[in-house]
């Protein structure tokens, strides 16, 4: 499993890197990157108290996984696939495990003209539910900050015989790899947890400078994926938690009372920034992308029932009149759904999807 | 895909009768079925995508993407049949295909649009929207089981066979053949059920007609147009199965199915409440009796009514089974609630025996609840709601979980019991 074709270079200093089977080394800098269980970690982010557990590993939202021990449990994945190990670690009926294995995770393909001869590259693909599924289509290297889920996602994807797959320890911020290779870059459910690499910086720079890299190593006309929760969804309006932080009202706030909130409640900075629809077109726009086209994913981004282009308010109110479930929303939320104007709906859904080219001339 | 699947479009929509309003600006609207996530490589799963016209409300054309196991000749078997009844009907009962084009290695179907609300949406603005009421559901039930009575009984003019046809031997190997798919032994399901009936089938012999491929009822067109239609043998379901069980596959599925299963959720005393409710006593008693005398069956026959419930329990009971085989993920589930219904199909069937009559109270109670205009999920009176006072608030959203799980469940047990 080689990640097809693809050409690194070291997250330091830019350097060609000679691939060894125990070690990386950076041809400029002499940078030494460890190969452990079959994953390189090009890591350059904060390092964590454990590396295989990074700091928002611990938030219940993240999908990542969680163990005191993880070659034990990398040993059971061997053993007893990695379903079994998975089941056994979250359970065989959790939602964490159905989202690594639901095959409508990437139902946004098919807004895509993916062929065999495409480089993609999952950044924050946890457990490998979007990654493991692209990579029966096309190459993929799945990038992780956490050593565990990228050596997890390297057993799953031996255990499923996906040759073009390649997983690393990387950091979004600076992305380990020359530019112009890949033909699609996705982010699902990542994007909210790049700052957590640099706690000291602002948040939405460092989610700028991730957007930045994957305008980089983009080819020409190549695409972007984005799937992330609405900083604005109406549920937070009624007092529903923000999911990252699993504080009321934090992404509604303004940035310096959300942070002294975060410090009062937790005793840590609030780093999981969610953004509006024009706020995160604001960031794709100063990361270099142009034809950015947003998108309702429902119900949500691991489960996706439906794709509802945003920028047609006729699409959003025929979806509503004859396809919301009631049933799949709160009845506060059904109502604000049913008798508001669309183009007003369309900016406080709960799930973005964005689409967004590197431009072609560039 | 979806570019490459618009190509395709603005190079033939002239020659489609399709309207709309710009033909070279379409945007789609991309639908997943969501049984997809957990089952893998199930032939009949489709993606539909929906066009619209620059501006249009209505989307003006379907695309459905098949299944890549799906060949063309078993596709072009099914437009066959469908074509066929639509000319036997003399309305286009299925949606017309204007075209099927194989594109990066998935055939794609090019459809005409049913400008009409789901029966499934329909009844979810019954039951959950704003404007949901008692007066409203039974308006929409009405309504429904009468559009669909009309269709089988045309279904039901159209003979495929000379002679009628006795079906016990059929609905016993059905029992038998689900008994063995699920794993579920004799002690549960016994011979001595299936020969039961077995006997009451036989006892009203009747004609092969044609049967409806998929009639999972709340789908995304009304009644029988659906996503999924689509199936490699049609042929042989349509040699194999009494059209009758076109009927019983109909309030089979409506009454397991979300959203009437969220207000009857002993869905099958429900069903022969209704089936016995000669008085009108429910909502659901005159359009369920109103749908087999269309068909030509006796409602008051309950026993042969009931039998063909069974039968209809069973096929899809089994189609489930196989569709959830390799998921891991769903199976056990599937087969626990299976084997609560499997049990419940034999206790009514055991009380029919013992000609004691279905209590209405559990259904009325349960229907009542949208009279409140609470949806099902919040429907809780004042009087439980100041038992629940008592208890301290950790524990409320626990017991009004197991009150829920457990009432309805209970209630018609006892009824069953004591034989009222």
């Amino acid at each position: 499993m080689t990640g097809a074709g693809i050409i690194y270079q070291c997250p330091w200093c830019k350097g060609s890197i000679d691939r060894g089977k125990d070690y990386w080394r950076c041809q400029g800098c002499g940078h030494a990157f460890e190969v452990r269980r079959g994953v390189p970690i090009l890591d350059i982010g904060v390092k964590q108290k454990a590396e295989h557990q990074p700091l928002w590993a611990k938030s219940p939202s993240s999908g990542s996984i969680t163990v005191d021990d993880p070659d034990k449990f990398l040993d059971e994945v061997e053993q007893k696939g990695w379903r079994v190990a998975l089941g056994n670690l979250w359970g065989a009926s959790s939602t964490a495990l159905m989202r690594t294995v639901a095959a409508n995770r990437v139902a946004w393909k098919y807004l895509l003209d993916i062929n065999n001869s495409w480089k993609a590259l999952d950044i924050g693909a946890g457990t490998g539910g979007v990654a493991c599924q692209l990579a029966k289509e096309c190459s993929v290297v799945a990038l992780e900050k956490s050593w565990c889920d990228a050596a997890f996602m390297h057993l799953r994807a031996q255990q499923e015989n996906l040759p073009s797959f390649q997983a690393i320890v990387a950091d979004a911020t600076s992305l380990p790899f020359e530019p112009n290779q890949f033909d699609l870059a996705t982010m699902v459910g990542a994007l909210e947890w790049v700052p957590f690499g640099w706690p000291e910086k602002p948040p939405r720079e460092m989610q700028l400078q991730a957007l930045r890299e994957v305008c980089r190593i983009l080819k020409p006309g190549g695409s972007f994926f984005l799937g992330i929760e609405n900083g604005l969804y109406f549920g937070y309006f009624l007092g529903l938690p923000e999911v990252h932080t699993n504080i009321q009202f934090i992404s509604l706030m303004d940035k310096k009372q959300a942070e002294i909130l975060s410090q009062d409640l937790r005793g840590r900075p609030y780093l999981e920034l969610t953004h509006s629809k024009d706020e995160y077109i604001e960031l794709f726009k100063e990361a270099g992308f142009d034809e950015i086209q947003p998108f309702w994913l429902y119900p949500d981004y691991a489960f996706i029932h439906y794709i509802i282009p945003l920028d047609r308010p006729n699409i959003i109110k025929y979806f509503i009149a004859e396809h919301l479930d009631p049933r799949d929303t709160e009845p506060s939320l059904y109502r604000f759904y049913r008798f508001l104007d669309p183009s007003v709906v369309s900016n406080h859904i709960q799930f973005f999807g964005f689409l967004a080219q590197r431009p072609k001339g560039k | 895909m979806i570019s490459i699947i618009q190509r395709y479009i603005y190079e033939h929509i002239d020659d489609w009768p399709v309207e709309v309003r710009q033909s070279r600006h379409l945007l789609p609207l991309l639908r997943s079925n969501i049984n997809y996530n957990f089952v893998e490589n199930y032939p009949l799963i489709t993606r539909v995508i929906f066009w619209f016209g620059e501006g249009d409300n209505y989307p003006s054309l379907v695309s459905k993407i098949m299944d890549k196991s799906i060949k063309l000749e078993s596709i072009k078997r099914c437009i066959t049949f469908q074509e066929g009844l639509n000319k036997k009907m003399g309305y286009p009962l299925y949606p017309r295909i204007f075209d099927i084009a194989e594109i990066s290695g998935n055939i794609i179907l090019f459809e005409e649009v049913v400008k009409k609300s789901t029966y499934e949406t329909e009844l979810k603005r019954a039951i959950c929207g704003p404007e949901r009421s008692l007066a409203h559901l039974e308006r929409v039930i009405r309504r429904q089981f009468n559009e669909m009575g009309g269709l089988f009984r045309q279904l039901q003019d159209m003979p495929t066979s000379d002679k009628p046809r006795q079906w016990g031997e059929w609905a016993y190997k059905l029992g038998q053949d689900f008994r063995d798919t699920s794993g579920f032994g004799t002690n549960f399901l016994s011979d001595a059920h299936l020969e039961r009936m077995r006997r009451a089938i036989n006892s009203v012999p009747l004609p092969q007609t044609p049967v409806i491929a998929d009639l999972v009822c709340p789908n995304i067109f009304p009644g029988p147009r659906l996503i999924d239609n689509i199936i490699p043998d049609i042929d042989e379901l349509n040699a194999q199965l009494p059209g009758v069980i076109n009927v019983f596959r109909f309030m089979v599925t409506y009454f397991y199915s979300p959203p009437i299963s969220e207000i009857f959720k002993d869905w099958l005393y429900a069903l022969i409440v209704a089936i016995t409710d000669k008085e009108g006593q429910t909502i659901i008693g005159p359009p369920v009796r109103g749908i087999l005398s269309q068909v030509g069956l006796e409602p008051d026959r309950s026993e042969v009514i009931w039998a063909f419930v069974m039968a209809a329990t069973f096929f899809e009971m089994k189609d489930k089974l196989e569709f959830y085989r390799e998921s891991p993920f769903m199976i056990g589930g599937k087969k626990g609630e299976f084997r609560q219904w499997t049990n419940r199909l034999v206790e009514i069937q055991k009380f029919i025996g013992s000609n004691k009559s279905f209590d209405p109270k559990p259904v009325i109670w349960a229907q009542d609840s949208l009279r409140t205009q609470e949806p099902p999920a919040l429907s809780f009176n004042l009087f439980k709601k100041a038992i629940l006072s008592l208890f301290p608030s950790f524990m409320r959203p626990a017991l009004i979980k197991l009150y829920r799980k457990f009432y309805p469940k209970f209630s018609t047990i006892l009824y069953l019991r004591k034989g009222r």
